[in-house]
């Protein structure tokens, strides 16, 4: 399975700071059949200069889904959301919030600030993981929209 | 923090101070007190003194009076006898005879008014002779006129003696009258002198009154200063301390918070591991599969081939190793998660309301019905629970856990039955919650009240069954709590 709007491909932007978790998270992508590209930043200010900034990037180059984690070394994930919601040409980029906060306020803030999902780490791994799957089925069936060049 | 610029609010000097004030006015007033009484002394003295004079001052008026009284009875004599003389009526006879039998008394009477004074005594003796030798004198000269010898009557008159005593005794009730006016001088001077006295001892004892009241009134006046500064000083320090209390209840509350972040953050730090323990303990067991099916295989076309411990390995220990990270790690998430809600319940700001307990209670009784009917106990409320005000989460927390242990922790050999009932006792309403469960060990009932802890007989424990703490933040920060167990 391939998500693609019209010809573009859409690219997996994954700032994970947790090896492991990142890991984990791709094997369960793979698993869950989506064999999208999986860009993954373990540090922030590298995710924002990929997003904002690389050719290779969503904002000059074509569609992608962001999975955010909230607990980043250099910079906190809310702000990083707050920033791509802000920016017009990433505010329509599906992001996917996971982190292992279940903090009701948190998670209020998130969606306040335009996250699309949010979906907390369990350690429970079978659900994690039919969370991932099921985040594969979102992928699948989300409206990427058409970037403006 | 120190009390530094805080000299005069030393309790010990107050109350010196105090003391000297007290000693000081006392002996104000007192010295007062004895200037005025010395002053009522003098002036009783002088005034009995200034009576004194007076009388001696009338006194000298009336023996003034008294010897003028005597010249002019002289004089009347004399006249009465140059009448008699001149023609010699028997009226001017009488006359003569009445105002001559007054002089002697009269001269008695000076006597004795003059009595203490040596001059004039020795004058009124002069007097008496000179006047016993006129009466003598005129008394032979009024018998010849009497005698119709009229001659010897007129020279006798003519002859120079008897005016030289007249003369005499003029001179001297003068000198008498002189030394009168001279004594009423001398007591008239003391009358006044007295009056200046007295005037001088009231204007001194006014103007001491006036410095002694004037020192107590600045002794009164400096005391009030040092009262208001006490005063002052009393309220700074209060001041102070309403400060020094929010301080430090600031310090405790950062502090407090800190724990909290603190615990938010490690039960997070932890919990991300623990992602990965379980996340990669599944990969392992996903990837065993197909190992367990190739020795499945093995085992089946070519048993010869496979080790003993091979086999052992992948079908009993790896799943058992597997199993225990499992439930180990799925135990530690449950601490993590209790961390986690700990934390946050110690961040609520307890909101206080009236609580209907008898309500509050039931409610919770209700909750646990199922489970007591399952396990064949019952819970009832004793009376009528006494209503309190406070925050009803913290309350329902308290209550429900205590409830909820309970039920947990009934004992295997008698029906359950858990007893809540309450009463007021002064200002504090007592709750009590009993049950008839398997009891607490005496050494383990401070434990009972510490976060994830259980005393006794662990039967009831399967994965992720543990008594709720006490709910302690709860009931340390609205009341106190006591354990009564009984056997």
């Amino acid at each position: 399975m391939n998500m693609s709007t019209g010809h573009q491909p859409v690219t997996i932007v994954m700032i994970e700071d947790d090896e492991g978790h990142a890991r984990l998270i791709e094997r369960n992508i793979r698993r869950a059949g989506i064999s999208n590209e999986i860009k993954h930043f373990s540090d922030g200010t590298a995710a924002l200069a990929f997003l904002f900034h690389s050719a290779k990037g969503p904002v000059a180059n074509g569609p992608a889904l962001i999975l955010l984690d909230l607990n980043l070394p250099d910079m906190n994930g809310v702000d990083i959301l707050a920033r791509i919601k802000s920016e017009p040409q990433l505010k329509r980029t599906p992001v996917v919030v996971l982190t292992t906060t279940d903090d009701k306020v948190e998670i209020q803030r998130c969606y306040d600030l335009g996250c699309n999902v949010y979906i907390t780490k369990p350690v429970n791994y079978e659900s994690f993981a039919d969370a991932i799957r099921q985040l594969g089925l979102f992928l699948s069936v989300i409206q990427v929209p058409e970037v403006e060049t | 923090m120190t009390n530094a610029g805080l000299g005069r609010g030393d309790p010990g000097d107050t109350e010196r101070g105090a003391r000297t004030f007290r000693r000081s006015i006392l002996a104000v007033l007192g010295g007062g007190l004895l200037a005025l009484a010395a002053m009522a002394g003098v002036a009783a003295w002088l005034v009995n003194r200034a009576q004194d004079d007076t009388r001696w001052v009338e006194h000298t008026y009336v023996t003034e009076a008294h010897i003028s009284h005597f010249a002019a009875l002289t004089e009347r004599t004399e006249t009465a006898r140059r009448g008699y003389l001149l023609a010699p009526n028997e009226i001017y006879r009488r006359t003569y005879d009445q105002v001559s039998a007054e002089i002697v008394p009269q001269l008695n009477g000076i006597a004795i008014d003059t009595m203490d004074n040596p001059i004039q005594r020795r004058n009124i003796f002069t007097l008496r002779a000179l006047t016993k030798q006129r009466a003598s004198i005129v008394g032979q000269m009024m018998a010849f006129a009497a005698a119709g010898e009229a001659e010897a009557a007129v020279k006798a008159f003519q002859r120079d003696r008897d005016q030289q005593t007249l003369m005499h005794i003029r001179a001297v009730t003068q000198d008498m009258l002189d030394e009168e006016t001279r004594l009423l001088k001398l007591r008239t001077a003391r009358e006044r002198d007295n009056a200046d006295i007295l005037l001088a001892v009231v204007l001194i004892g006014g103007g001491l009154l006036a410095i002694l009241s004037g020192g107590a009134m600045v002794l009164m006046r400096r005391y009030a200063n040092d009262l208001d500064a006490a005063q002052s000083d009393l309220t700074a320090l209060n001041e102070q301390l309403e400060e020094r209390v929010k301080a430090r209840t600031g310090e405790l509350s950062r502090a407090n918070e800190e724990i909290q972040r603190f615990a938010y953050i490690v039960s997070h730090d932890l919990r991300s591991p623990l992602v990965n323990v379980m996340g990669f303990t599944s990969e392992l067991e996903l990837s065993l599969k197909p190992i367990k099916a190739m020795v499945d295989w093995v085992e089946q076309n070519a048993p010869e081939r496979l080790p003993k411990t091979v086999k052992e390995s992948v079908a009993v220990d790896m799943p058992e190793a597997i199993g225990f990270i499992r439930s180990s790690t799925r135990k530690m998430d449950g601490l993590i998660n209790a961390i986690l809600k700990l934390s946050r319940e110690g961040r609520r700001t307890l909101t206080p309301e009236p609580l209907v307990m008898d309500v509050v209670v039931q409610g919770l009784i209700d909750n646990v019905r199922h489970r007591l009917t399952e396990r064949g106990a019952q819970a009832v409320i004793e009376g009528v629970l006494p209503d309190m005000v406070s925050d009803r989460m913290a309350v329902e927390q308290v209550f429900g856990n205590l409830v909820d242990n309970a039920v947990k922790y009934l004992s295997p050999i008698r029906p359950g039955l858990i007893t809540i009932r309450g009463r007021r006792e002064g200002g504090e309403v007592i709750y009590e919650v009993e049950d008839n469960g398997r009891g607490v060990a005496p050494g383990d009932q401070e434990r009972i009240f510490e976060l994830f802890r259980r005393a006794g007989l662990q039967d009831q424990a399967g994965g992720g069954d543990r008594p709720r703490p006490c709910a302690r933040p709860y009931v340390s920060a609205q009341g106190r709590h006591r354990l009564y167990v009984r056997p």
